[in-house]
């Protein structure tokens, strides 16, 4: 064992899997492989690996299923890839427990910008909940439940407050509308998607300067949304 | 006289009623003095019996003939006040009396009988005119289905509802006449005995006969195509729970007009297999060519730094590869256009509605096109209208219609000026979305020809396959809108369409408004 940061790509072409590797052990990851379902469980056992990419479309067993039983094992990030016909799974997986998704074909640079994001939310993971978060000119204050723009505060509804707060837990990664509504409505309101999109618009309203071109409260299409905290 | 009543109430009234007229017209030929002249009393029974049995029916008729006959002997021959006769005459004149009461009686009786079965036979004409008519307008299964219901309903006082036969699927639903529903357990086991059988079954009948239904197979040349269950409204005698032979011969052009529409809707299946294959022949052809240059650029760059990669200097090196990426990219936007449309075609763009805020997929599209096209923003504008309802609409193929918008106005018109899209709402029934360019526009007759697959505009040397509208167009009519293309005032192209608003959608409560107020008061 070294002390790079490890990588496990669960992937059952062997080019891509390649291609994979080499882009990122010159990014200086530790690359661990695996090209089904049984060895991935494997290698999450005995390497411990710290950020996890899934591929959907296994031959051994369904990608989707694999989720729940990664998740049971270890609170490592995982990062699904899909074909873009399995759009669905994409967001079951995500309500699985996945932290996030890419969709073949991708390049590299957006393999490695989100292999970071789901670094940087292992780092958190074990640590103590965090009490603020700030990104942009916000700081989210999830104890006094206030947000502020530099240091002036800025009014939130009951409903908006909680919206924020469960996309700022999770910085720059993507929460499906589902997991929004339950966090923020609870799990009676499966079927109100729309209340999502009203109360993201007033929320935009209010922390936006251009809500056409929104840098912090982004819609993923068809997924949910996703906080974005760099500028 | 006697009142003429209609044959109604129960049989023993219509006997006493009967007996009563006879009565009657006794104790009016005693008062007028009848024992003179005979004739005319006769005269006068036989009219009371014409009657009751015009009014009262067969039975009622011969009562009260020997009633009248009974009392004209008593009261009328002599010696009165007593039932002898004398006289061979007065013996003729009883007998004949009673024997023309018999016989107007019976014919009046079998006229009667005939305007029934008249009455009756045109009633069932009329029910089976109006279930032809309405089966012939059905266009549509569920359509069919409803209307016959109805039709049979309004013919005979039944509830009755068909568990259509889908011939992979078995029973999946109910048809009611105002609506459908899951079949129960038991209706699924008579029913699939019914279908198993191709005999009727249930209550009334030889077997299944605890079911609280009958139970008929709707049986059409390729087989059982449905099962109609009955029940009758009214608690009947056990003779009567059989369905008449009206219902039968309802469910039988049912049969037939359920056959119909399976028919064509076989055929527009096949329809749609014939059309899928033909396009993917026309796909195969016209697309090879787009398709391989970008695979032959691929192959010679690649193999040409496979071969002599470390000959090459880094500049050229890197020029190789930006290639294979930037050709690698298009050839993938070309597959995922031609897939999208194949999908399309064949039926298979599955559509996941929900509601949606179109300033989000705008937002999206913004976010796309900046981030791979690296140009200025001030290429891609919009004006969003600010009372924007929220759309049922599928999110990711609506960003992909305004995504091949803006695309084919980057691409084609051939200027700086800024592209718009403008969304506003349209007297409460659509949304009008708008992709306006300032560039050269197309000429009048490729106003509609631009949506046709694989075309292309008039010296159109682009990269796209001529898909973009196509696909556009598509989508936007599995939402239920329009789209059409009109030149832009002043130059250029504007492409619009249409989203239909199909309901209230979620709005932001008052409540929440109130809160944000009181938290502003504190």
């Amino acid at each position: 064992m070294t002390g790079a940061t490890s990588v496990l790509i669960v992937e059952d072409d062997y080019k891509i899997l390649r291609v994979f590797s080499a882009s990122l052990e010159v990014e200086g990851y530790r690359v661990v492989d695996a090209s089904n379902g049984q060895q991935a469980i494997e290698q999450v056992r005995t390497q411990n690996p710290d950020v996890i990419l899934l591929d959907l479309g296994l031959p051994d067993i369904d990608g989707l299923a694999l989720v729940p039983t990664l998740r049971s094992h270890t609170a490592t990030p995982i990062i699904v890839v899909s074909a873009r016909e399995q759009d669905a799974d994409k967001v079951k997986a995500l309500d699985a427990g996945a932290n996030d998704y890419l969709t073949k074909p991708f390049s590299v640079p957006e393999l490695l910008a989100r292999i970071r994001v789901a670094l940087r939310s292992r780092a958190q993971v074990g640590s103590l909940p965090r009490t603020t978060i700030s990104f942009g000119d916000y700081r989210l204050d999830l104890v006094g439940r206030r947000l502020w723009r530099h240091d002036r505060p800025i009014l939130l509804t009951a409903t908006e407050f909680k919206l924020l707060a469960t996309l700022a837990r999770r910085p720059d990664e993507v929460v499906t509308t589902s997991t929004l509504l339950r966090e923020a409505w609870g799990s009676a309101h499966q079927s109100k998607k729309g209340y999502v999109r009203v109360y993201m618009h007033s929320l935009r309203q209010k922390l936006e300067t251009d809500p056409a071109r929104p840098r912090h409260l982004v819609n993923e299409s068809g997924l949910g949304y996703r906080l974005c905290t760099s500028q | 006289m006697a009142k003429r009543v209609r044959a109604r109430g129960g049989p023993a009234t219509r006997c006493l009623l009967g007996i009563a007229t006879a009565a009657a017209a006794t104790l009016l030929a005693l008062w007028l003095g009848g024992r003179h002249d005979l004739t005319n009393t006769v005269i006068g029974y036989l009219f009371a019996i014409a009657l009751v049995s015009m009014g009262l029916g067969y039975r009622s008729a011969v009562l009260a003939a020997v009633t009248s006959a009974l009392c004209f002997d008593y009261f009328f021959l002599p010696p009165y006040g007593s039932l002898n006769i004398n006289t061979g005459r007065d013996w003729a004149t009883e007998l004949s009396m009673f024997g023309v009461a018999v016989v107007v009686s019976s014919l009046n009786e079998r006229l009667r009988r005939q305007a029934c079965a008249a009455r009756l036979s045109e009633r069932r004409m009329e029910s089976l005119y109006g279930l032809v008519k309405d089966l012939a307008d059905a266009h549509s299964m569920s359509d069919l289905l409803t209307a016959g219901l109805r039709q049979m309903e309004s013919a005979a006082a039944v509830a009755a509802r068909i568990l259509p036969l889908d011939g992979k699927n078995g029973f999946r639903s109910v048809i009611f006449a105002d609506g459908q529903g899951d079949p129960t357990g038991d209706d699924l086991i008579s029913a699939t005995w019914v279908a198993d059988h191709l005999q009727p079954a249930g209550r009334g009948m030889r077997d299944l006969s605890e079911a609280e239904d009958c139970f008929l197979p709707l049986l059409a040349e390729r087989g059982c195509v449905g099962v109609l269950a009955i029940r009758p409204l009214e608690t009947t005698s056990d003779a009567d729970l059989r369905p008449s032979s009206l219902l039968q011969t309802m469910a039988r052009q049912m049969a037939m007009a359920i056959e119909r529409i399976l028919l064509s809707e076989e055929k527009r299946a096949a329809q749609i297999e014939a059309e899928t294959e033909q396009i993917r022949n026309a796909v195969l052809c016209s697309v090879s060519h787009d398709l391989r240059t970008p695979l032959t650029v691929i192959t010679s760059a690649s193999s040409t730094l496979v071969e002599h990669g470390n000959r090459l200097k880094s500049p050229v090196r890197a020029e190789m590869s930006r290639l294979i990426y930037e050709e690698a990219q298009r050839l993938g936007a070309l597959l995922k256009s031609l897939l999208d449309v194949t999908r399309l075609q064949a039926g298979r763009l599955r559509v996941n509605r929900d509601w949606e805020s179109l300033e989000e997929v705008v937002a999206s599209v913004l976010r796309h096109v900046d981030a791979r096209t690296g140009q200025a923003k001030w290429r891609l504008r919009s004006y969003l209208a600010s009372d924007l309802p929220p759309v049922e609409i599928d999110a990711v193929l609506i960003e992909q219609v305004l995504l091949n918008l803006v695309d084919n106005a980057l691409s084609h018109a051939k200027t700086d000026l800024p592209i718009e899209i403008s969304i506003s709402a349209q007297d409460g029934n659509d949304v009008l979305i708008a992709v306006t360019d300032h560039g050269q526009g197309i000429r009048d007759d490729e106003l509609t020809l631009i949506f046709d697959k694989f075309y292309r505009t008039h010296g159109d040397s682009g990269s796209g396959l001529g898909l973009g509208l196509t696909l556009a167009q598509g989508i936007v009519a599995s939402h239920g809108g329009k789209i059409w293309a009109t030149p832009t005032p002043g130059g250029g192209l504007t492409v619009q369409f249409t989203l239909p608003i199909t309901g209230a959608g979620p709005t932001n409560l008052e409540e929440e408004a109130l809160e944000g107020e009181r938290a502003r008061a504190r």
